[in-house]
């Protein structure tokens, strides 16, 4: 930098690499949850995005398996409706305190109030002024002393708590809350872990719009591929970071990554990386899958199981991003796991 | 007489008790664990910044779409007017890299270094049509740039 604009005040962005052996046997019904891969993916109870990708010969097996496993198509809600209609009626009697429900209002992470419902925790993230006024206990997150950062608050409330009951006066207080603080009419996108997201049910008196999630399939032929690395050590950094460019730009289907790609080096230097030491590259054609809509954890672990299923010995990938920015990827070559986890 | 027999019990005792250990070590089971980690590493200083930018013209957004879409080099021509306008020689020699071209929008790398003067100078810039750039999204690690803005439209019809 040779000027001095643009110091950038944040904190440095850290991106997380594990590489770890496969688990050896891997039960379809029970999935592992403490273990690379499946760990991260559970670590993101809701994403928007999920990318897979998988060499083009595991297509037909690959989309077949996807129609067993997702007899019924992926569906979740969109509503319209105010935090004090979660909090009571049947909303909160069927979906909160005996079902299990995924809730998340609009608004931007860090900037807006928001709303989200995971396992019956309600997570408000909202800023000072709409804090003092809340009357909830909740801990400060962010600005960490910053300059022209604003604090925020998140209160976090366990609604399955026996205490979480009309009458008590914690979740009295909640109640006002929401009636007299959080009073606005908000869109929440819904998804119903034990239903089938017909829109049916109590969330019906809201009419809510069902969508459904259908994956995009992108044939990509020709595509440079470096030979994966059998490893990668702890100083491989320069490797990890190289191998996560190439697998984000093959699947946001950049041109640069193809064989017949001839961009003049004055509009683009990229250049597809070699990650082993003979420096071998192969064509290969691959297929991209996309989803894009409100995604579960249980679903995006599901088709990660009927990706690694297909690919067998061969590779395959799959990138997920949240709402709040958090994002992780996962390369599976042989039988190693390699997972990047960033957030922007 | 009495030490040498104690010496001879010694002598007889002392290679049986290691080949009792050795027995019962091997009886217990062996686990191997079932994921070995193999690395944990930490990228600390990204390399690139990835930019997702999209070209807005002054004319009402009907006509739009007559606009042909945008090639590479006149993308590549708008962003460095706008640099060198802004931050002069330094920011005529930012290297774009061109990633990926749709529409009016485009994604592009830059070194991560450039970033925050990069985002203030293609803010300020208007073209001579009276066009300009919005920044949709961007990110230090993911080419697609998505960042935290990826998944509003769900919440739009």
């Amino acid at each position: 930098m040779v000027l001095d604009i643009g110091k950038d005040s944040g904190p440095s962005p850290k991106c997380y690499v594990h590489h770890a052996n496969l688990p050896n046997y891997i039960d379809n019904a029970h999935p592992p949850t403490k273990k690379d891969p499946f760990r991260t993916v559970l670590e993101q109870p809701v994403g928007h995005t999920l990318d897979v990708l998988v060499p083009a010969q595991h297509t037909e097996a690959l989309t077949t398996l996807l129609a067993t496993t997702f007899p019924s198509p992926i569906r979740y809600a969109k509503v319209h409706m105010k935090l004090h209609d979660v909090l009571t009626g049947e909303f909160f009697n069927d979906y909160v305190k005996s079902g299990n429900v995924l809730l998340l209002s609009e608004g931007r992470p860090g900037i807006d109030n928001c709303v989200s419902l995971v396992e019956g925790v309600l997570r408000l993230d909202v800023d000072k002024p709409t804090y003092e006024r809340l009357g909830l206990e909740g801990k400060a997150v962010g600005g960490m002393g910053r300059k022209h950062v604003k604090a925020r608050y998140v209160v976090e409330l366990d609604l399955r708590l026996p205490s979480m009951v009309r009458g008590k006066r914690g979740f009295e207080r909640v109640l006002w809350a929401a009636k007299h603080v959080l009073d606005h009419s908000l869109t929440w996108l819904f998804y119903d872990l034990n239903g089938g997201n017909e829109g049916s049910g109590p969330i019906a008196a809201h009419s809510p719009v069902v969508r459904e999630v259908k994956p995009t399939i992108t044939p990509l032929a020709g595509v440079r591929t470096s030979t994966f690395p059998y490893t990668i050590g702890e100083d491989d950094d320069e490797e990890a970071a190289e191998l996560l460019e190439w697998l984000t730009l093959t699947m946001m289907g950049s041109p640069r990554v193809l064989e017949t790609d001839k961009v003049d080096p004055y509009l683009c230097r990229y250049s597809v990386p070699t990650l082993t030491a003979d420096g071998s590259q192969t064509i290969q054609d691959l297929t991209h899958f996309r989803w894009h809509g409100f995604i579960p954890s249980q679903v995006s672990t599901k088709i990660l199981l009927a990706a690694l299923k297909v690919s067998g010995d061969d590779w395959m990938a799959m990138s997920g991003s949240a709402f709040d920015g958090n994002s992780y990827t996962i390369l599976k070559h042989g039988k190693t796991v390699t997972t990047w986890k960033y957030s922007d | 007489m009495a030490e040498d027999v104690a010496m001879a019990e010694a002598a007889v005792t002392a290679p049986t008790q290691p080949a009792t250990q050795t027995s019962t070590a091997s009886k217990k089971r062996v686990r191997t664990p079932k994921t070995q980690t193999l690395a944990n590493l930490t990228l600390r200083n990204p390399q690139w910044s990835y930019i997702h930018l999209s070209l807005v013209s002054a004319k009402s957004p009907s006509s739009s779409l007559e606009y042909p879409p945008l090639d590479a080099l006149t993308a590549h021509l708008h962003l460095t007017s706008a640099l060198s306008q802004f931050l002069g020689l330094h920011g005529g020699a930012i290297p774009i890299d061109i990633l990926k071209l749709e529409g009016q929008d485009v994604w592009i790398r830059i070194p991560a270094d450039d970033r925050v003067g990069f985002v203030a100078a293609t803010g300020g810039w208007t073209g001579r049509g009276g066009e300009g750039w919005r920044i949709v999204g961007w990110s230090s690690w993911s080419a697609d740039a998505s960042g935290r803005d990826g998944g509003r439209d769900l919440f739009g019809d």
